[in-house]
């Protein structure tokens, strides 16, 4: 427990103390801010075009949660996809590339340690991010309570399982990510070996629409973006999170073995 | 030796990975993918036999002994993950955090999902990309969430072609079939109220049976010939309906009637026969199809007036038929009601030698009758039946009426008594009975109008309605001024912190 | 201590080390000398458990390196030849790390990174970043690591590479200190280094082990007395013939040397000071008279040969 509190702040640190933690942030939300902003401004227009054409049936179905938030939350996820390999891509590798890997291997660490703690590092970063992603509903709701027009505010409940689904997505890609940066000494390699593995399990997911029967239905729960989207929803179901969690225990298994293999090998 | 070896050892590497991926994605079984694993796995042992010593230290060494037994380690940690995710896929377990429910069924669908105590599964005959899909597969998802005896399916109508026919879908029709092991029933619907429907239709209807009435020279449901019934029926057959003849003449209208259908009748039906249909209406909440043909009197225009459709006396003529490759005598229909019959109806129908059906003025009480199908307005209704048989048809201001016309309605009465789910009287009257027939019945939506109206008479349930469910809604509308703020907020002053920070450190630690 | 048993290893085809084997006892301090690319980072790198050997076994403190890593693990401090330094991270903040990473109690870590800081002279750099220290200060933060937590055992591989001369004069002496209380292996390619800190030597060359002795041993092997370097202020050939020709030795004269010649003694009989007086007599100017020292180079070459003739 000492060695992996050790180990995560030493890469806490590294995250946090350099620029590259507010540099990732800095893209991300650059990203995010601009799905938003092109999702909420067209939410706007057609509210407004309801409005003027007076189709109050049509403005009853405006929603903020189903038609804003969810589809950035959607959107988001695939975002990690290209983000999470560039935060987990050092993890491991820099290790090997600075030899000190070597200060790491022969010191009373264990691997699990090791990787555990380098992990929980990442998802300090990915939950930053996620939380960067409330900031837009709530400057929203400091908003349109003037005027009579808007109805309704955005429910939270929903709001709070969507980011829990995105922090998990993300966890269990970091999970990938980690495991493709310990094969390598390269930071790039590794990037592009995560990246790889992320896309391989996503295209799982456009395989399934051209399968049929329970192939299909295999492929469309391996597809690692279909997970998130019951938790946008609002809706927790266990597969789901069992899910995640197979991929992330599958991933830092993995690297645990990876990191062990030095060893023997 | 050694090069020519390794060599044929990546080749074979990579044809045995391309012949995997080949035999994985492959629609149909073929022998390319298997002689490409083949011709690898040779090039590997050749590898293997060109790399002999090489092969034999791998195995003997301590990090094969090793990567194996962590290849083990991992395969049998891949089982033991897949069983958990397996168990987890077949008890589903969930929690719904939204304040309306919306993805929850409502208390009927559950009640009725609690009735269901053998396997039922649905077929729904949808592309990946459809509107319905999402939404249906929620429901499914739902569904069978409630009750794991209920299972679901996606057919992709573009691929399975073949399961299209065997299921006897059509573009118009409906598209997904519930089946349990004795029934099936169809819903034409894809919401939570047209799936709860067709399970109750599943779980507790009998079995359907339509009486084709025979002895005033309706069709024959036998014959094959062009004019005959035979692959109408047969379609009829295949959507899971019983179909037979009856004489009512001599036979009493048998209990398992789901509905009456009296297919272009040429004589007059005796006045006993007329209060038989009219008595098994009444009594037993009947249904009736009626196909009339133009100039002949078949005696069962006063039951029809009872319930509030007039046959017209007059003969649909349609130039613009001729425009479609059939006569001016055949007219075409392109425009439907919003009845449950001809939902969603896209495509033209012909009726060849017709005459209009309408709703009378003033309809009876408790009766609804609906117009289902009307003419294009070039065709008209011509009242001097004789020209017609002169070959000289034209428009004659006054005495006949200009189109659109009425060829078919719906009628639908209650018991004043009646509670609001009871059944109710159904009948369907069409001005022609050649439009089903062999020849006819395949041109353009000509088959599905049918089996529409024969699936829209037979249908008896209880049925039960549930509102569909929507999230409240939710809207926002700024000043221009706030939505300023939110713009510079997102796009510049957010992402600049971050930045700046980042600066900020690089020249702190630049110092250090 | 460490005992060492037919260690091989190979790099896919290359041999590194094969059937190294030897002890180190406790409060041993051993140098492993070896010109580049002898094996001696191999070696090393197998004792700590940062790689297994091929076959052959390493025992530290009685624990099998390979079936009880973290047990040896505990007992080691090592500084690998690249010195495993996090460029990003402050100094402090580096020992910070490694003094927890190697189970140092919470309370002892900050006197115990003093006490390495103090003995390793980085104290005034404690507060800058890694990425901005020079070489030989690196390399001190490197020697800092490896002794925080008080390990029995040391293991430096080339400790004083890249540091200046005061540099290497105060790390030899930081090593001398250490060795009262611990067992230490430092490998060097530097004869005289290992003369300076080591009272144990072991040679290797080419993966194989030439010599495991003692440092006296070593010393005499490397200055033969059998072989003489004379220097005069006035050189010339007639000299060297008369020493030939009066002693009975033989002489040569190597390219590199204008105002001198070598002597090599055949027989065990000791001439020196004859021929010293004798050519001071001639008036020649003697100006040097020395026995012949070897390179490390040449101590191999005699290690190897006097191998294979034996
Ligand atoms: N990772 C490696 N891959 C392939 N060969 C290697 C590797 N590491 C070392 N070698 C080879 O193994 C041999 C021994 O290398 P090693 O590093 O142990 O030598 P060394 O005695 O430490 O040399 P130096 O004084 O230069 O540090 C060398 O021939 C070297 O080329
Ligand atoms: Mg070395």
């Amino acid at each position: 427990m000492r060695n992996i509190l050790a180990i995560f702040k030493k890469e806490f640190k590294i995250y946090f103390d350099t620029p590259v933690a507010y540099v990732i942030f800095g893209i991300f939300s650059l990203i995010s801010g601009y799905f938003f902003l092109q999702i909420f401004s067209y939410f706007q227009r057609q509210s407004l075009q309801f409005l003027q054409y007076q189709a109050p049936q049509m403005l009853e179905h405006m929603n903020l949660n189903d038609m804003v938030m969810r589809p950035l939350f959607l959107n988001i996820n695939v975002f990690f996809l290209l983000m999470i390999p560039v935060i987990t891509m050092r993890l491991i590798a820099d290790e090997k590339r600075l030899k000190t890997y070597e200060l790491l291997m022969t010191t009373p660490v264990s691997t699990w340690q090791i990787v555990i703690g380098k992990y929980l590092a990442s998802l300090s970063v990915i939950l930053a991010m996620v939380l960067i992603v409330f900031i837009y509903p709530i400057l929203l709701s400091f908003f349109g309570s003037e005027g009579g027009l808007s109805t309704g505010s955005i429910e939270w409940m929903p709001l709070i399982t969507s980011g829990l689904g995105l922090f998990l997505a993300g966890a269990a890609f970091a999970a990938l990510g980690i495991f493709a940066s310990s094969l390598t000494e390269s930071q790039i390699i590794s990037a592009i070996v995560a990246f790889g593995l992320l896309l391989l399990f996503w295209v799982i997911g456009w395989a399934s629409a051209g399968a049929e029967g329970v192939l299909k239905e295999v492929l469309r729960y391996l597809s690692i973006l279909e997970h998130l989207d019951q938790f946008t929803k609002g809706l927790i179901e266990i597969k789901d999170v069992i899910y995640y969690f197979s991929v992330i225990f599958f991933g830092l298994f993995l690297t645990q073995q990876s990191v062990s293999s030095q060893r023997w090998r | 030796m050694k090069k020519i070896g390794n060599i044929a050892g990546i080749i074979g590497l990579f044809g045995l990975i391309i012949g995997l991926f080949l035999f994985l994605i492959q629609p149909e079984t073929t022998a390319l993918p298997l002689v490409i694993m083949a011709a690898s796995l040779v090039l590997i042992i050749f590898y293997a036999f060109a790399n002999f010593q090489d092969v034999k230290s791998f195995f003997a060494a301590r990090s094969t002994r090793y990567g194996t037994n962590m290849l083990l380690l991992v395969i049998v940690t891949l089982a033991i993950i897949a069983v958990i995710n397996y168990i987890a896929v077949r008890h589903p377990y969930k929690f719904d955090l939204n304040q309306d429910k919306i993805y929850s069924l409502s208390d009927q669908t559950l009640k009725v999902l609690k009735t269901i105590k053998s396997e039922v599964r649905a077929y729904a005959f949808y592309p990946p990309d459809a509107p319905e899909t999402e939404r249906l597969r929620d429901l499914f998802e739902n569904y069978k969430y409630h009750n794991n005896l209920f299972s679901y399916e996606f057919i992709d109508p573009v691929k399975n072609p073949e399961r299209v026919n065997a299921f006897a879908i059509t573009s118009t029709g409906p598209r997904i079939v519930l089946k349990s092991a004795e029934r099936e029933s169809r819903v034409k619907d894809p919401t939570e109220e047209g799936l709860t429907n067709g399970l109750i239709a599943v779980v507790k209807a009998d079995k359907k049976k339509i009486y084709f009435v025979t002895g005033h020279g309706e069709w024959d449901i036998d014959s094959k010939e062009e004019t005959g019934y035979a692959i109408t029926a047969d379609a009829i057959r295949k959507e899971g309906i019983e179909v037979a003849k009856i004489n009512i003449g001599t036979d009493r209208i048998p209990q398992d009637a789901s509905a009456l259908i009296i297919a272009g009748p040429k004589k007059l039906f005796l006045p006993e026969e007329v209060k038989a249909i009219g008595d098994y209406l009444q009594e037993r909440m009947g249904r009736l199809i009626v196909m009339l043909e133009p100039e002949i009197k078949t005696g069962l225009e006063g039951l029809l007036l009872d319930y509030g459709v007039n046959p017209g006396n007059d003969f649909i003529v349609d130039p613009m038929s001729r425009a479609f490759g059939m006569g001016a005598s055949i007219p075409l229909v392109a425009q439907y009601s919003d009845h449950e019959i001809t939902k969603g109806f896209e495509v033209a129908t012909f009726y060849p030698t017709a005459r209009t059906v309408s709703p009378v003025q003033t309809v009876p009480p408790g009766t609804s009758v609906k117009t289902i199908a009307s003419t294009t307005p070039s065709s008209w209704a011509e009242t001097d039946l004789e020209s017609i048989k002169k070959g000289e048809v034209s428009f004659t201001e006054g005495a006949d009426t200009k189109g659109p016309l009425s060829i078919a309605v719906a009628v639908s009465r209650k018991h004043a008594s009646a509670s609001e789910n009871s059944p109710d009287i159904r009948i369907v009257v069409f001005g022609d009975s050649e439009f089903a027939n062999n020849k006819f019945r395949p041109y353009s939506g000509n088959g599905d109008m049918f089996n529409n109206s024969v699936n829209w008479v037979t249908q008896r349930e209880d049925l039960i309605s549930i509102r569909p469910k929507k999230r409240a809604s939710s809207r926002i509308f700024l000043t221009q001024q706030e939505a300023n703020i939110v713009k510079y907020t997102t796009m510049i002053a957010i992402p600049l912190v971050f930045f700046a920070g980042a600066v900020v450190l690089t020249f702190i630690r630049r110092r250090k | 201590m460490i005992e060492v048993k037919g260690l091989t290893k190979f790099y896919k085809q290359i041999r590194a080390i094969e059937d190294v084997s030897f002890t180190v006892e406790k409060g041993d301090i051993v140098g492993f000398l070896g010109p580049n690319g002898a094996g001696k980072t191999t070696t090393m790198k197998i004792i700590t458990g940062f790689m297994p050997p091929d076959s052959g076994t390493a025992k530290v403190a009685g624990f099998d390196v390979f079936e009880n890593p973290m047990e040896v693990k505990r007992r080691i401090g090592y500084l690998p030849e690249n010195p495993p330094l996090y460029n990003d991270m402050t100094v402090n903040d580096y020992l910070r790390f490694v003094a927890e990473i190697k189970g140092i109690e919470s309370k002892k870590i900050g006197e115990e990174t003093d006490r390495v800081s103090e003995s390793c002279g980085i104290k005034e750099v404690r507060k800058r970043l890694i990425a901005h220290l020079s070489k030989g200060f690196r390399q001190r933060v490197g020697i800092a690591q490896a002794i925080l937590g008080n390990p029995e055992i040391v293991i430096f591989d080339e400790p004083t590479i890249g540091l200046d001369p005061n540099q290497v004069f105060e790390v030899r002496s930081l090593i001398k200190e250490l060795a009262r209380e611990k067992t230490i292996i430092l490998s060097t390619h530097i004869l005289p280094e290992v003369e300076m800190t080591c009272r144990k030597v072991i040679v290797i060359h080419k993966g194989h082990i030439v010599a495991k002795e003692h440092i006296e041993d070593l010393l005499r092997r490397r200055t033969k007395i059998s072989e003489m370097t004379v220097r005069v202020k006035r050189f010339s050939i007639e000299l060297m013939k008369q020493i030939k020709d009066r002693f009975d030795v033989k002489v040569n004269q190597p390219p590199e040397m204008d105002n001198g010649f070598n002597i090599i003694f055949e027989s065990p009989e000791d001439k020196r000071e004859e021929i010293a007086k004798y050519i001071v007599d001639s008036g020649f100017g003697l100006l040097e008279f020395r026995p012949v020292t070897l390179s490390l180079e040449d101590v191999f070459r005699e290690l190897t040969t006097e191998e294979k003739t034996a």
